[in-house]
């Protein structure tokens, strides 16, 4: 083995030896959010504040703060953390996620957040609006889907009737805002 | 070959994006990829959908991703946040048996079933990875050497790149490679990577013009012929949005047109700009289309 791949081979081990590597979660709260699908990671924060650094909405804004609102998590401020409105700046859009080190998605903790915020009546009115639409109608345009847009598309050489319908959100309807059963 | 596609709800809707849908089936009309429309598609529950309640949200998009099963197809889409949805779903389904059981439930409700064979794919990188930069060059028949545009990955066709099976997202080029077939000059510049903050609108409407302006400064110092967009909120985000920093920020000379990467790709496999719907762009896109027709000699 030549030495480049021997270092390679070091460096993977001491990082898998380093992602095993779990710190219980500190608050109640933090154990709550674990038992979500990727939220078990925020054992493995360190705090770092890499994701900080990298996340696109907290170099514009001084009060939204990845690492910051993780910290919150984990030291329990949970009434705090669900009833504002700072997890729903995150935008999902998993720059923080790529770039830590120890295999941590804030993006997935922020969305575990903002479940139980919606679970205990704390969604924002926007979002609540949203989910009404998608849910009457299977989609978040049939509103905005005009006679226009129809004409265009057929100016085109594009299907006028677009076929979405709400029969399979129907059915789901009901379970939200009910919580997962 | 056959691929099922989901086209996600807003391309076919908004004036500006409906060019994406029609240059999209032309390339692979041209590219001899037959495509087949999931039935009655239902929304993917993308993003911050998600958060209301994570079964129910991936079974909806478990829905379109069923029906594909059914017709015993792949799953192309257009729309990135749609690409996220449904690579979420198969990730779900392979890592949390308890989730899946649920969203089985729900699916089975019904009438459907979702084994979780699809193998879901974003245009771009399907352009690039099954297609293949040989099989597409075959089709260029116009070249636009002499264009300089800046391309826009956005964030959502490429992260996390493990889930989405996707090359390594810090400083992509399957994209760029595509393009420069047809001679453009894919230019590199501050911001290009950077996210357009089209999530926070509506909700945070003054952190998206502040994240906008700032992508918008980047591109007019980069001196572009046009911006190329790939995800379509970056498209309304940086063409119907850029009224808004104009005006607001004063930025009086800013009217960089944005055009949808398969409209690019059309005009170098010689469709015309009115069959690819570039006249329905908010910021008018004659400037770049004169251009194109100059250099490549149409
Ligand atoms: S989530 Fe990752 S990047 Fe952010 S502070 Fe924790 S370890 Fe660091
Ligand atoms: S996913 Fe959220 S927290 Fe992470 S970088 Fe993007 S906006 Fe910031």
């Amino acid at each position: 083995m030549c030495n480049f791949a021997r270092a390679a081979l070091v460096i993977k081990e001491k990082k898998d030896a380093m992602t095993r590597e779990l710190h219980s979660p500190s608050s109640s709260f933090a154990l709550e959010i674990s038992l979500f699908p990727n939220g078990e990671d925020i054992k493995k924060c360190i705090q770092c504040g890499i994701c900080s650094a990298t996340c696109p909405v907290a170099f514009a804004s001084n009060i939204f703060r990845p690492r910051k609102l993780i910290q919150w998590i984990l030291i329990g401020k949970r009434e705090e953390v669900l009833k504002s409105d700072i997890p729903w700046f995150c935008m999902t859009c998993r720059t923080c996620e790529e770039r830590c080190q120890e295999g941590v998605s804030p993006a997935e903790i922020f969305q575990a957040v903002r479940h139980l915020a919606i679970s205990e009546g704390y969604a924002p009115e926007a979002f609540k609006k949203m989910v009404d639409i998608i849910l009457t109608d299977g989609w978040m345009l049939k509103d905005a889907f005009s006679d226009f847009i129809e004409d265009d598309r057929e100016a085109l050489g594009l299907d006028r009737d677009l076929h979405w319908n709400n029969e399979f959100v129907k059915m789901v309807k009901k379970k939200y805002f009910d919580g997962e059963e | 070959m056959k691929m099922a596609i989901a086209w996600g709800c807003l391309i076919p809707t908004r004036r500006s994006l409906i060019g994406y849908e029609a240059a999209t089936r032309k390339i692979l009309d041209d590219l001899d990829v037959e495509i087949a429309d999931v039935p009655n598609e239902t929304c993917c529950a993308p993003f911050w959908m998600q958060s209301l309640d994570i079964t129910t949200s991936l079974a909806m998009a478990a829905r379109n991703l069923a029906k594909a099963e059914e017709m015993g197809l792949d799953l192309l889409t257009p729309c990135s946040g749609c690409f996220h949805s449904y690579k979420r779903v198969n990730y779900v389904l392979q890592n949390y048996p308890e989730v899946h059981e649920r969203i089985d439930r729900i699916l089975s409700k019904a009438g459907l079933n979702y084994e979780g064979k699809v193998e879901s794919k974003h245009l771009v990188d399907f352009l690039f990875t099954d297609i293949g930069l040989d099989e597409i060059k075959k089709h260029i028949s116009v070249d636009l050497s002499g264009l300089e545009i800046g391309l826009r990955y956005g964030c959502h066709m490429l992260k996390p790149h493990e889930l989405l099976n996707i090359e390594y997202s810090e400083r992509p080029v399957f994209a760029d490679l595509i393009l420069e077939l047809m001679g453009i000059t894919s230019k590199s510049y501050i911001g290009r990577y950077r996210c357009c903050g089209g999530l926070l609108r509506g909700i945070q409407d003054e952190l998206a013009d502040r994240i906008l302006h700032e992508r918008l400064v980047d591109a007019y110092n980069a001196n572009l012929d046009a911006l190329v967009t790939v995800c379509s909120l970056c498209h309304l985000q940086h063409d119907m949005g850029q009224r808004i920093i104009k005006r607001k920020y004063g930025m009086d000379n800013l009217e960089i047109p944005v055009i949808h990467y398969p409209q690019l790709l059309a005009l170098g496999f010689g469709h015309s700009p009115e069959e690819i719907g570039l006249k329905y762009h908010t910021i008018p896109t004659e400037k770049f289309i004169q251009k194109a027709m100059k250099v490549g000699g149409v």
